[in-house]
């Protein structure tokens, strides 16, 4: 059965059949062949063009084809393979000998291009890879960038190791794409190769049978993996392929190391932070705990012990602080489940359609004890559209800011609520007169436990700004503190969150009850927005 | 109000929080009997005919809405929940399957009495029909469908007055957004209709709070829904 490559393979015989005869008729009907060298050298034609365009094989065949239809057609006698004069079997000898020289200088020089294409190639993707790699951030992005470069480096497949712990290396899993098929004993042979730094597989002492090469990764310093490349069956270029995979495996040595020593230096950030929190954590809820179950346990204790000393008014003072108490544990054990949630990605946005207005009137609700000693002022624009934000997670923000607001400024001292659109969302100011946040403090004061210098007098765990922004950040948004710069001292916070709007619909519809009580079952029925 | 043989079962697992209940309850004279399971709680509730039930939504041995279903299913004794998880959804999970009020734990007494007070105080419905419903300083009469506020008329829409007769007859309880527009606009949709429920009450607020942006009359329930109080 001829395949499809195979036709593709025979084509160029048929073209120097058709080629040849073309000539032959050519040589024919011109006269050329009366000087009959003049024809020997123009049968070389096809030989050169063949050459040229198809390689050695069919060029070889073109110059047979020639030599024979030279001597069947133009050498007396004619239309004769007999050759009369013996010296014309020199002429062919010499002229095969010409064709087969000019035919192997033509593949030589052809065969050379193709490397020089090759190297070209492998030269840029050197380039490209040296650059990539200086960027790669992770070893996902170091095989990333192997994979770009599969083609231009002629390799089937690649697999990188680094070292997960003392005694196992474990093979970095890119994606689905790259599926490597570990054979028998890798684990070894990549140990192995390692530990030893030698090369393993084709073109070294070592598994020279195996399709696969095992190079390993060091840098002057360290040795930092191995890669193991996934060689094609029908590999020509094999020598040069070696050195390449020794240039490109340093560089992505290099990589490899410095993403490695990146992710050692954030661990010892990280765990040095997390301690950090930890020790701030712990400092806080501790004071913050033991402070107001002091209370509490004081003041019960004096009620029930003191029964007979105590006053009813005293009595009365001892449980209004033991409420206090609980409500400040209340409160922290609150904080600290939100950040855990939010922490945890337990909290997914609700966004609902809302009116902002109730959802202040029901945070100013919620706060209404604590802000019996401070006026507020809510400045929402008449035409206010419906936003589409989570209303529960809303509200606990501006609880959040405003009890801040009230604890942080003095009795009697305002507090405002500027609420305006702007741009593709929804803008709240939240300004207050207390004793203001300096300069410096101001962008810090969403960070995890952090306390304002201001605030050291004052309970609190440095927990609520930062569920805020969680949360205001969790509706694409953002939140700043400053200066209150319509007073002579306070802070606003100042929060923007991203929300679709909608204006009021279907109240239109909806006439005023009128005087008449009678009609008043039939407008019920005809008026209702919903069944319009 | 006379609290006078009126009988409420506790279903708490906590004893502590039982105890605190009982002792309050039994000093305002309620009757009380206590479970500490869901369902010993059913038996108590099937044996005892309470007035009232408070039920822990946290239970050892069945899901809190199972032991409100399980009630739900041959009462219509008013149930208050007790809840730790301050999660709207489950408090609106446990209203939709026949809760009549929540509690959300850490709670005060004086707010678990009023709304146990609220809830004893329902009127069966249809019984007040053609009689004035006094909601603070608004007066409500169903005869005449006319909002009063003193000796001014105030003018609302249908709508607005349905709304507000709903709350008003529930007054002291928390209503949900579902079963507002469901009893009001009888929609189906009631997710994507909760706008509408959100402008008449933006509208009602106008109309008869103060200070709309801080209701004392329809307060909001957020995530929830919204309760009609008393002003007190």
């Amino acid at each position: 059965m001829i395949t499809k490559t195979d036709h593709l393979r025979l084509f160029p015989y048929l073209y120097v059949v058709v080629f040849v005869t073309a000539l032959t008729f050519v040589i024919h009907v011109t006269g050329l062949s009366i000087e009959r060298v003049n024809a020997a050298v123009l049968y070389l034609i096809p030989v050169l063009l063949t050459s040229r365009m198809w390689g050695r094989g069919p060029a070889y065949f073109a110059a047979t084809l020639g030599v024979v239809a030279f001597d069947f057609f133009f050498v007396p006698p004619m239309l004769s393979f007999t050759v009369s004069d013996l010296r014309y079997l020199v002429s062919f000898a010499v002229f095969l000998f010409v064709a087969f020289i000019t035919t192997t200088l033509t593949s030589e020089l052809k065969l050379q291009i193709y490397k020089m294409r090759q190297n070209e190639e492998y030269t840029n993707a050197l380039f490209l890879l040296s650059r990539k790699m200086a960027a790669a951030s992770s070893l996902a992005d170091v095989v990333a960038v192997m994979q770009s470069i599969k083609p231009a480096i002629m390799y089937n497949n690649f697999a990188l190791y680094v070292p997960k712990d003392e005694h196992v290396l474990q093979r970095v899993v890119f994606d689905d794409h790259s599926a490597w098929m570990p054979i028998d004993g890798e684990e070894q042979i990549v140990k192995w190769v390692f530990e030893h730094q030698e090369k393993a597989g084709r073109g070294s002492p070592r598994l020279s049978q195996s399709n696969r090469v095992y190079v390993p990764l060091s840098t002057e310093q360290v040795v930092c993996g191995v890669v193991a490349y996934d060689l094609f069956h029908d590999n020509k270029l094999f020598e040069e392929q070696l050195q390449r995979f020794d240039t490109i495996s340093g560089v992505c040595a290099l990589a490899v190391a410095r993403v490695q020593l990146a992710e050692q230096a954030k661990s010892v950030h990280l765990a040095k932070e997390s301690e950090r929190l930890r020790n701030i954590l712990l400092d806080s809820i501790s004071h913050e705990l033991k402070t107001p179950l002091a209370t509490v346990m004081g003041s019960v204790t004096a009620v029930i012990d003191g029964d007979h000393v105590l006053t009813d008014e005293d009595k009365q003072e001892l449980l209004l602080m033991i409420r206090e108490g609980a409500m400040r544990m209340n409160r922290l054990v609150t904080n600290l489940l939100n950040m855990v949630r939010w922490e945890t990605g337990m909290v997914k946005l609700q966004r609902r359609w809302c009116y902002i207005d109730e959802i202040i009137g029901a945070a100013l609700e919620q706060l209404k004890d604590t802000l019996t000693l401070h006026p507020v002022m809510v400045k929402i624009p008449d035409t206010m559209p419906f936003v589409y934000i989570d209303d529960v997670l809303l509200e606990q923000v501006i609880v959040n800011i405003v009890s801040n607001a009230a604890k942080y400024s003095q009795v009697g001292e305002p507090i405002e609520i500027a609420v305006m659109l702007r741009g593709e969302g929804l803008q709240i100011a939240i300004s207050d007169q207390g004793f203001g946040i300096s300069k410096e403090e101001q962008p810090h004061v969403f960070e995890k436990f952090y306390r304002s210098q201001n605030a050291n007098h004052h309970p609190g765990t440095g927990l609520g700004l930062t569920i805020c922004k969680n949360i205001i950040e969790a509706h694409n948004g953002w939140i700043k503190a400053c200066d209150n710069e319509l007073a002579l001292h306070g802070t606003t916070i100042v929060l923007w969150i991203a929300t679709k709007f909608q204006q009021d619909i279907g109240y239109e519809g909806d006439v005023l009850l009128c005087q008449q009580t009678e009609s008043v079952s039939s407008l019920l029925t005809m008026n209702h927005p919903y069944r319009n | 109000m006379s609290t006078d043989g009126v009988s409420i079962v506790i279903i708490d697992d906590e004893p502590p929080i039982q105890k605190l209940i009982c002792v309050t309850l039994r000093a305002h004279g309620f009757k009380v009997a206590e479970a500490s399971t869901g369902q010993d709680g059913v038996v108590k509730v099937s044996t005892f005919r309470p007035d009232l039930v408070i039920l822990d939504l946290g239970l050892p041995d069945l899901d809190g809405v199972d032991v409100l279903s399980s009630i739900r299913s041959w009462s219509q004794v008013p149930i208050l929940i007790l809840t730790a998880r301050d999660q709207e959804q489950e408090k609106i999970k446990a209203l939709d399957a026949g809760a009549d009020d929540y509690v959300t734990k850490p709670f005060s007494m004086g707010e678990l009495m009023a709304r146990i007070r609220a809830l004893l105080r329902r009127l069966p419905i249809g019984s007040n029909e053609g009689s004035i419903l006094h909601c603070g300083p608004i007066d409500i009469d169903l005869s005449q469908h006319t909002v009063m506020r003193g000796s001014e008329r105030i003018k609302v829409t249908p709508t607005e007055y349905e709304l507000l007769k709903l709350l008003a007859q529930n007054s002291g309880r928390v209503l949900t957004h579902k079963y507002l527009l469901q009893h009001v606009w009888g929609g189906q949709q009631w997710q994507t209709e909760s706008q509408y429920l959100r402008i008449y009450i933006g509208h009602l607020r106008k109309k008869i709070e103060e200070d709309p942006t801080r209701p004392k009359i329809i307060v909001t329930e957020p995530g929830v829904g919204y309760r009609m109080l008393f002003p007190d």
